[in-house]
């Protein structure tokens, strides 16, 4: 790993040269995908999502995972997540096979140890914003006094400690997102898994998301691997994986890579 | 780093007990999604009780058909009767009608038919012989109720059951023994021999007028002829055929109606499913909450569509036949009987056809029910 070049070395910088230098060899790999296929059967045809991926996730990093529609950017994102079985292949999170693991360790999984934020945010809407961030604890055992706590806890945490008795619907879409995102965080989770959390967000709006989800993570020391096309989303990763045609096309660090945003200005 | 770090993910044994959705907190949440979805709901409830109404309509039509037409089969047979014995003595005026009772009427018929005579016969004029015993020498001691009007004298003694009689009438099929010639005996003492028996056969008329050449024997229930009995068990076997065929229709009717009604609540909240199971929900929790709710939609839409179907059928034929008459004629008992199978048929048709498509998608890898769009 080179020195990044430039004038000055942000606190940014500093640490991630920190980090990939001094601590590679102290890295755990969190989620390990090995050899992960996946064929869809549509009648008569065979249709290869994912034709064999390799990638490993290291513990605390900001992944992003890229590629055009139809790569199997999302399908990998589901393999990877516990939300999908792989065709061939296995996914290993904490050097546990997840094929191996039956239903009940699945949902312990998915419930305790992995927060999950979606593009279309999937709230449940009867319940009210507070009761959405309680449902997790709820399966996790949580007694309801202390759920009710931590809940409101997290919900003032993403700006939203004044809306606690409101139901999805009554809320904006960035505002939904918040919830989504206090929600997947209600566990203490290690891993985040945001699948375009963005998409459905203004320019703004997404910004301030992606400000939050990343400071609270940081915070928590979570890893956070995130499904995108967002170029701001971008700019906040640590390492980013190019899917193409249910490959992966290739990996770089964020050092490496240099992102242009285009912008809107007068021609004269 | 924090203490995630050396944690490891899927820790060994404890998991199993962690993992479960108390019945408190299930139905306290299912409870406040139903309040909440109210409109859905009550249209979901409707297709249930629609269902069931339809089913308990039908039925109730067939026992209020079949009520009214025994009674007036019952009607009918007790005015034949009433003719029959009529004829053998004229009218009741200035008779003396004896019987010998052995036990409780069995039949509406012979109640009515007895009721009948009462009331056409002079005040103490129907002489009443109660016995218990398998012979006709041990009389009991007080008449049963339906012998105890103004028309009735209770007698103690066959001799005084028998002077001056005009008519002797024996409504049982279980009746002491008496042997012809000791019949006849008695017989002799009667002003008018005539005997009416309720069931053909008993005595032979032929040995009797041997015996006394005064008496007149007959049988008050006619015997049917090969044919006619050939005739009679086509036309219940028909009908029998028709009820079955109306039933089992109207059954799949409210079981599609239901079904659907059902399966389409379930289905509209598949995406809310996959949601649940990446919280962590277990298959068993997801089911669970779909169990009571369907369990409180199906028993409220079959009670009130039990309720419902009984009710309609009942006015409507109120309004043709008259409150008192189908009032005696409703086979209630029967009634009540096919109104529990409603409310239970209803509570476990909508509970299966919730569960069903409930634990498809409660299966469903999350991916896959995250994607639905409905």
């Amino acid at each position: 790993m080179s020195m990044p070049t430039g004038a000055t070395l942000s606190n940014k910088d500093a640490r991630d040269f920190l980090y990939f230098d001094e601590q590679t060899a102290a890295r755990r790999v969190v989620v390990h995908a090995q050899g992960v296929k996946k064929v869809y059967q549509m009648g008569k045809i065979e249709v290869h999502a994912l034709r064999g991926i390799d990638l490993s996730v290291y513990a605390g990093e900001y992944l992003a995972i890229m590629g055009p529609s139809g790569s199997g950017k999302s399908t990998f994102f589901n393999m990877i997540g516990g939300l999908d079985k792989p065709s061939a292949g296995k996914v290993f999170i904490d050097e546990v096979d997840i094929a191996q693991l039956d239903a009940f360790e699945l949902a312990w999984l998915r419930c305790r140890k992995i927060g999950y934020i979606f593009q279309s945010f999937n709230l449940i809407p009867v319940m009210t914003c507070l009761e959405n961030v309680m449902l997790p604890m709820t399966f996790a055992g949580v007694p309801s006094e202390e759920a009710f706590e931590r809940s409101g806890e997290i919900l003032k945490a993403v700006g939203l400690g004044h809306r606690l008795t409101h139901k999805p619907s009554q809320m904006s879409g960035g505002q939904q997102q918040r919830i989504a995102v206090a929600r997947a965080l209600a566990n203490r989770p290690a891993i985040v898994l945001a699948d375009e959390p963005t998409a459905n967000l203004d320019v703004r709006t997404g910004e301030e998301i992606i400000e939050l989800l990343v400071g609270l993570t940081e915070e928590m020391g979570v890893t956070v691997i995130s499904a995108t096309h967002d170029m701001k989303m971008l700019d906040k990763c640590d390492r980013v994986v190019w899917i193409r045609d249910g490959r992966c096309d290739r990996i770089e660090d964020r050092a490496n890579i240099d992102i242009q945003v285009g912008d809107v200005s007068n021609v004269h | 780093m924090t203490e995630q770090s050396g944690e490891a993910i899927v820790p060994e044994g404890r998991t199993r007990e962690q993992v479960i959705l108390p019945w408190g907190i299930a139905i306290r949440i299912t409870l406040r999604g139903l309040k909440i979805r109210l409109g859905r709901s009550l249209i979901t409830m409707s297709g249930v009780v629609l269902g069931i109404a339809f089913l308990m309509s039908v039925l109730t039509g067939e026992g209020l058909k079949s009520g009214l037409a025994d009674e007036n089969r019952t009607k009918t047979e007790v005015t034949r009767l009433m003719k029959l014995v009529e004829e053998e003595v004229g009218t009741f005026k200035e008779h003396t009608l004896s019987v010998i009772v052995s036990g409780k009427l069995d039949s509406a018929q012979k109640e009515r038919l007895f009721a009948r005579i009462a009331d056409r016969a002079d005040a103490g004029s129907i002489r009443v012989f109660y016995t218990q015993a398998e012979s006709l020498t041990a009389s009991e001691s007080s008449l049963p109720t339906q012998f105890s009007g103004p028309s009735y004298t209770h007698v103690t003694s066959l001799e005084e059951l028998f002077r001056d009689s005009h008519l002797l009438l024996l409504p049982h099929e279980v009746f002491p023994p008496v042997a012809a010639a000791e019949l006849s005996r008695w017989l002799e003492t009667m002003r008018q021999p005539v005997v009416l028996d309720y069931f053909h056969g008993r005595y032979d008329a032929d040995e009797l007028t041997a015996l006394n050449s005064q008496t007149v024997y007959s049988s008050l229930t006619t015997e049917l002829s090969e044919e006619e009995k050939a005739k009679v068990l086509k036309r219940k076997a028909q009908e029998r055929a028709r009820q079955i065929w109306i039933t089992v229709v109207s059954m799949l009717v409210t079981l599609i109606g239901i079904a659907n009604a059902m399966l389409m609540s379930v289905t509209e909240r598949i995406r809310e499913i996959g949601t649940m199971k990446c919280l962590g929900a277990l298959s068993g929790f997801v089911v669970k909450l779909f169990l009571i709710e369907s369990f409180l939609i199906g028993v409220l839409g079959s009670v009130i569509g039990t309720v419902l179907g009984f009710v309609v059928p009942f006015i409507a034929y109120m309004l043709s036949t008259g409150v008192v008459m189908l009032f005696e004629s409703t086979p209630f008992v029967h009634l009540f009987g096919c109104g529990v199978q409603s409310v239970l048929s209803g509570t476990v048709l909508s509970i299966v056809a919730a569960i069903y498509p409930a634990t498809v998608a409660a299966r469903m890898v999350p991916a896959d029910a995250l994607r639905t769009n409905v």
